[in-house]
């Protein structure tokens, strides 16, 4: 089983090294990438500072193998990579790495998408909160 | 018999505890009245349940060492 869950915030660099890794497979014509990031967004007038993630991991795991299984029966892909955080994410970091790449762009941008709602639809992962006022608030 | 019940986000929260175990449900609904009397704000809050790490959409005879999971909604990435 391929290690999706991260401690804390995804490095811009450890996203350039997943990239630079690529350059050896030269029948990929395409990657696709997806980040999602900590917004701060404004809630009654408090300010989102940091997401605490958490998961049940074990059934998150599975998850994410059925979502690789089936984006791969769906798509034809190279190769994909998924990596999400765990624990405090600070706004502006991220949080979210999907990455596929492919022989050609319209299969990588299909299932780029593919992988990311089904992450959002299918995995067991929950947010918190935390405001500028340290009150928080679970995500729903 | 000893069922292990996961409380997960905001339910976690709400419990005051991210696990503990019960005895003498003999399925699934029979647990979650239980856990109603225990905490009756339980009630009004969206979840879904899995057992043994697999979501359930009907209730389920429960048996000694089983696991069940209460899901709030999903809300990765």
């Amino acid at each position: 089983m391929k290690k999706v869950f991260v401690q804390g915030p995804i490095s811009p660099s450890f996203i350039a090294d997943a990239i630079a890794k690529h350059s050896s497979k030269v029948t990929i014509g395409a990657h696709d990438i997806f980040l999602g990031q900590v917004r701060a967004d404004k809630i009654k007038g408090k300010e989102v500072c940091e997401i605490d993630y958490s998961a049940f991991e074990k059934m998150a795991n599975e998850a994410f193998e059925e979502i690789r299984e089936r984006t791969f029966e769906k798509f034809d892909l190279s190769c994909m990579h998924i990596y999400h955080s765990l624990g405090v994410v600070k706004a502006g970091e991220l949080s979210l790495f999907v990455f596929v790449s492919s022989k050609h762009r319209a299969i990588a941008f299909d299932a780029c998408r593919f992988v990311v709602e089904e992450i959002k639809a299918n995995v067991p992962i929950w947010k918190k909160e935390t405001y500028s006022d340290k009150t928080h608030n679970w995500v729903e | 018999m000893n069922i292990e019940v996961l409380f997960f986000g905001g339910l976690a929260e709400l419990m005051g505890c991210h696990q503990f175990a019960m005895n003498n449900c003999t399925d699934t609904q029979e647990l979650l009245d239980k856990l109603f009397l225990k905490n009756p704000n339980l009630k009004s809050k969206t979840f879904r349940l899995a057992l043994n790490s697999k979501l359930i959409n009907k209730k389920e005879t429960l048996k000694n060492g089983d696991q069940l999971a209460l899901l709030p909604p999903f809300v990765g990435g």
